[in-house]
């Protein structure tokens, strides 16, 4: 479990990062945290030549709020954003103490959760969850990415050749949001066997607004659009949570692995759909 | 030996909270482990293993690996001429021939075909991947179903079959009991886990003035240095074999691997370090794997349940097999545990052990013990629910009580003493009130059900090594000197792992002799400093090193006694030797301290008793006297010196969404016989309890159909701190008349239970779904699958 040989730079700017990244092609990786990237340099899944640390670049690390929502910078670990507020981003203070344990949130970043897109990861389902935007700078400028077309498959993005993931604008939500985060893990701090992230928005008791995701149940986070279908305008009572729970685990295509089968992780999102719904219903 | 065992102290430290020796070093990242050490002009192997799990080897091709810069050699088997195959000692099973590198055949995933010697361990790396192997690929046999058929794929191809072991005993008598009553039969299963010591093993060897010093990871520095001059073509007087810090053994650290010959060999042909350190990724492929048995029973029961005759077979699935010593033990050890502590007077056991293309199997903390409560104790449970009896009163109806003792089970283990019914109506007694209050909880939940199982329990301790080595029996040794300043050394060949050997040595030398314990100290796991013993396995080392400790230390103190006698001119029955000072009763001025007595023995020995020798050192071998070593024409064995006993309960909630099980409340009543250190006891227990739930519900080595290993180190979920459940620990003492001062083994009984009560207690709390339970690991999938879907 040692690495391949790799040549290591750690710039002090984007600017600089971005002309490295365009020097080496797909030779190079940037490195955030390392929490993903270093496993796979040692068991020699990743074999870049030249590793880009990205983290002693000041503008990656800043995290503001406006008015439309938190801009989080791609190496803010995942420890600074449990400890703010994160007001009127409930969803996100939720999903954190999920990540692996306390020691790596405080060396695990945002972005590179969430450009290394794992399927189980809890960070990309908050994304998803909460439509929020990736943006992607590059030598030539910046794109925006929202949150839907950014995962392109297991541990795959839509971040283009020499591009880096900056940082990340996680929309707030209206106060009448209630949101919850469920995720069932063998052990405390794994990998979820399957997750569920919900932003639920209600008047008068039935719902207005229901984003409703399912992780760690295929390539990439889903949005439960039928599911989401099924609570549409009504009162979240038992016959709505039985509708949405069934209709989610209808439209979700689970894998297979040691942990459960595609029939048990259905039963999974079933249930924890329900006990998200239970647990946001005013 | 000795009628009666005793210290020749009074007891200063035994029974009381002596604070254990290497935890200012361990707890401070000061302990040396072998990864630690890093002498000059070291170099590192890489082994390169077969990605294939059977297959014959048609070509390895080393020249491009061999070119990378850094790379001093790659060897393969073919390199190794002087070397020897592990001998098999065991007339009664057909050998494997294993060799520290695959010759012709890989037979598991993991096998070492090869390896690269380097400067270091990044460029062994990197120029292992270089190495190419072709192969040949040949049908896998990846479960013990498979191995049984009689058109199994072979793998050792001069076999008839894949049966390493077969024994049938004649089971003539138990028939006629099944033919004339009422019989029930049940298959259990446990699957295949293992210890995953913090520290992987490891080994340097190093040539100083032509001798061979292996610094290693392994359990029993005398064993190794033996197994070595078997192996390699060294006199074992020019093997040392040291054992520094280890990191946790669990029985993982028991057999002598490849890596232990290599590195030597290599150092012996390079004259220059070597060392091999094992990453994790090799760990969960390339260590010892263990359980993964199969358990039939048969039984006639009368008509209140009770189980009049039992006919059993046991089959454990070995792997390749190709480890030393050989890993069948553990499936006898679990017919010998068949009838548990209940009065079963007819029960005859068959047992195979199976090769398959998977990692070898071999020691682990229970050793087969933990397999047998768990199908014994689920069939109890069964057995009730078919019958209509209570699961409680149908255990009462069969246990040991104190009027049976001692006994003598089928299987030949002498139970000398214990408190069967006692622990258990303990246990009983906290486990039915957790239940309640655990149920008042959940009642109106209707997402959780809650159960409560019981296991009870006997488990031989300080066994024979004849059953897994059929060479070794079961002594230990120990020297005692008093140095002329009145200090001591003791050396022994027991070793510690971290579970507080060190300590236990230290208190029962200053306890025998009457000295301060901070003037002891303490010697192990050096073949060169310590007299042969057969180290750490089976929970042996507080009984049998501990007889070894009282022999020598009164053999010491007889002679104390004498030179004190002469020097205070007063008679030796009149003498009292307390804190380092003999004095005479009732006159404690009357005094000579150790020194002055040590100093006369070995300096100044014109003052010593007329005629009395120079030296005040001791050396003794303890072999208990009850332990037998080969079975009887019947099959019966009394195996062990001593067996320990215990009972389980577990209070667990189910989570009837996601198929969890909680542990509410943990329960367990354990007797050792005689404590000579409380934390230490319960520390064990904790471990044990912690790796008995580990297998019972989180850890499982999976193979697919190709025999590829599923089970990464990220997927094998060890239990952390926050997943096992806070302990309730209750002590009884039933000393052992046999053992030195009652003590009988405490290292393995933890792990020996939670599988049976886990069991149990989800049998409880799912009765209204009629679950099968048969099989461990309880995964939450599992558990799941046993819920109707309409639950959720």
């Amino acid at each position: 479990m040692k690495p391949p040989p790799f040549a290591y730079c750690r710039p002090h700017s984007l600017h600089e990062a971005l002309e490295l990244l365009a020097e080496h092609g797909d030779e190079a990786r940037p490195l955030a945290g390392g929490q993903s990237l270093v496993p796979m340099l040692n068991h020699r899944l990743a074999r870049p030549a030249v590793l880009v640390d990205i983290g002693a670049i000041g503008d990656l690390q800043r995290m503001d709020r406006n008015e439309s929502g938190w801009m989080i910078g791609a190496t803010v670990t995942q420890r600074r954003v449990e400890q703010e507020s994160v007001e009127g981003c409930d969803l996100l203070r939720l999903a954190m103490p999920f990540i692996g344990h306390r020691q790596i949130r405080a060396r695990g970043t945002v972005g590179g959760s969430i450009a290394h897109a794992d399927p189980a990861a809890e960070l990309p389902a908050v994304a998803l969850t909460l439509d929020a935007t990736m943006v992607a700078t590059g030598l030539d400028g910046e794109r925006a990415i929202p949150a839907a077309a950014f995962f392109a498959g297991p541990y795959m993005n839509s971040l283009e050749e020499g591009e880096i993931l900056s940082r990340v604008t996680f929309p707030t939500v209206p106060p009448t949001t209630r949101c919850s985060f469920r995720e069932f893990a063998r052990r405390k701090g794994d990998f979820a066997v399957a997750g569920v992230a919900a932003a639920v928005d209600f008047e008068d008791g039935s719902v207005t607004a229901a984003s409703l995701t399912a992780f760690a149940v295929g390539s990439n986070p889903v949005r439960l659009t039928s599911a989401e279908a099924a609570v549409a305008g009504r009162h979240l009572d038992e016959a709505a949570l039985a509708d949405s729970a069934e209709a989610a685990a209808a439209e979700i295509e689970p894998w297979d692995d040691i942990h459960g089968s595609p029939q048990y992780r259905r039963q999974l999102v079933a249930v924890l759909l329900r006990r998200a719904l239970q647990e946001v219903a005013p | 030996m000795t009628d009666t065992w005793e210290l020749g102290g009074r007891p200063v430290y035994t029974g009381a909270h002596v604070t254990r020796r290497q935890d200012d070093a361990l707890l401070s990242g000061r302990g040396t482990y072998v990864a630690d050490l890093r002498p000059s002009g070291m170099a590192e192997m890489a082994v390169v293993r077969s990605p294939v799990a059977h297959g014959r080897i048609t070509a390895v091709r080393t020249a491009e690996a061999a070119a990378v810069d850094g790379v001093i050699e790659v060897i393969t088997a073919a390199d190794l001429t002087d070397v020897a195959p592990y001998p098999n000692f065991a007339a009664y099973t057909q050998t494997p021939g294993t060799f520290p590198l695959a010759q012709d055949k890989v037979r598991y995933a993991g096998s070492p075909v090869a390896v690269v010697l380097a400067e270091n361990r990044y460029i062994a790396e990197d120029a292992a991947e270089l190495v190419e192997v072709d192969y040949t690929e040949l049908p896998a046999v990846t479960s013990l179903e498979a191995a049984l058929e009689p058109d199994s794929p072979r793998l050792f191809e001069d076999w008839s079959n894949n049966r390493l072991l077969d024994l049938q005993p004649d089971d003539s008598e138990v028939a006629a009991i099944l033919a004339g009553n009422r019989v029930l039969r049940r298959r259990y299963k446990m699957g295949r886990h293992t210890a995953m010591p913090m520290e992987t093993r490891a080994a340097l060897a190093e040539v100083h003035n032509g001798r061979l010093h292996l610094w290693c990871t392994n359990q029993h520095a005398h064993i190794a240095r033996t197994t070595l001059s078997y192996v390699l073509p060294l006199a074992e007087r020019d093997i040392r074999v040291v054992i520094p810090y280890v990191g946790g053994g669990f029985g993982l650290k028991q057999h002598l691997y490849p890596e232990d010959v290599l590195v030597s060999w290599l150092a012996l042909r390079h004259g220059r370090p070597v060392r091999f350190v094992e990453d994790r990724a090799e760990h969960m492929i390339a260590a010892a794997h263990a359980r993964d048995h199969m358990i039939d029973i048969e039984a006639a029961i009368a008509d209140d349940g009770r189980i009049l005759a039992m006919r059993v077979q046991v089959v454990q699935d070995l792997g390749s097999a190709e480890i030393f010593p050989g890993a069948w033990c553990p499936a006898l050890t679990t017919a010998a545990h068949m009838t548990g502590p209940y009065d079963i007077r007819d029960c005859v056991v068959s047992v195979a052990a199976v090769t398959t293309n998977k990692t070898p199997g071999g020691s682990y903390r229970g050793f087969g013990v933990p397999e047998a409560v768990f199908a014994l104790e689920r069939f109890i449970d069964e057995i009730a629910d078919e019958v209509g009896v209570d699961r409680l009163d149908l255990r009462r109806s069969m246990l040991l009580q104190p009027a049976d003792l001692p006994y003598t089970t089928a299987s030949g283990a002498l139970l000398d003493s214990g408190s069967f019914a006692e622990s258990f109506e303990r246990v009983v007694e906290l486990g039915e009130h957790a239940y309640q209050r655990a149920d008042a909880q959940y009642r109106s939940d209707p997402d959780s059900r809650v159960g409560v199982g019981y296991a009870v329990l006997f488990e031989g301790v300080s066994p024979t090594h004849h059953g897994a080595s059929a060479h070794w029996m079961g002594h230990e040794s120990c020297t005692i000197e008093v140095q002329p300043d009145g200090g001591v050394r003791v050396a022994s060949g027991v070793t510690d792992q971290g579970q507080g050997t060190t300590t236990f040595v230290a208190t029962l030398t200053a306890d025998a002799l009457g000295v301060p314990i901070e003037t002891v100290r303490v010697e192990l796991a050096d073949s060169d400093a310590t007299p042969y013993g057969l180290g750490a396995f089976g929970s042996r080392q507080a009984v049998i090193g501990g007889g070894a400790i009282l022999l020598a230390a009164a053999e010491v103190q007889g002679k104390v006694k004498k030179i004190a006698a002469h020097m205070l001119e007063a008679p030796t029955d009149d003498l009292v030797i307390e804190a380092g000072r003999v004095h005479v009763a009732g006159s404690p001025v009357r005094a000579v301290t150790m020194a002055d007595i040590a100093t006369t023995a070995v300096i100044r020995t014109i003052d010593l008793p007329p005629g009395m020798e120079p030296g005040l050192e001791a050396t003794a071998r303890y072999e208990p006297e009850l332990m037998e070593h080969t079975p009887d024409e019947k099959g019966r064995i009394n195996a062990n010196a001593a067996y320990a006993n215990a009972a389980h309960a577990a209070v667990i909630r189910v989570d009837l969404g996601t198929g969890e099980i909680e542990i509410l409340d943990y329960i367990l009543a354990h007797d050792c016989g005689t404590v000579i250190n409380p934390p230490i006891v319960d520390g064990q227990i904790w471990g044990g309890i912690a790796q008995g739930l580990g297998g019972t519900l989180y850890e499982d080595l999976c193979f697919n159909d190709l025999g590829q290993p599923q089970t990464a180190f990220m997927d094998y979920l060890v239990p952390s701190a926050i997943e096992i459940p806070d302990l309730v620990i209750e002590h009884f003492e039933s000393p052992s008349p046999n053992t030195p001062l009652g003590m009988k083994g405490v290292g393995e009984g933890g792990t020996v239970g939670p599988a049976a009560a886990i069991g149990n207690a989800l049998a409880q709390a799912l009765a209204e779904f009629s679950p099968q339970i048969h099989e461990t690991p309880l995964s939450p999938a599992v558990v799941r699958a046993m819920i109707p879907d309409q639950r959720t």
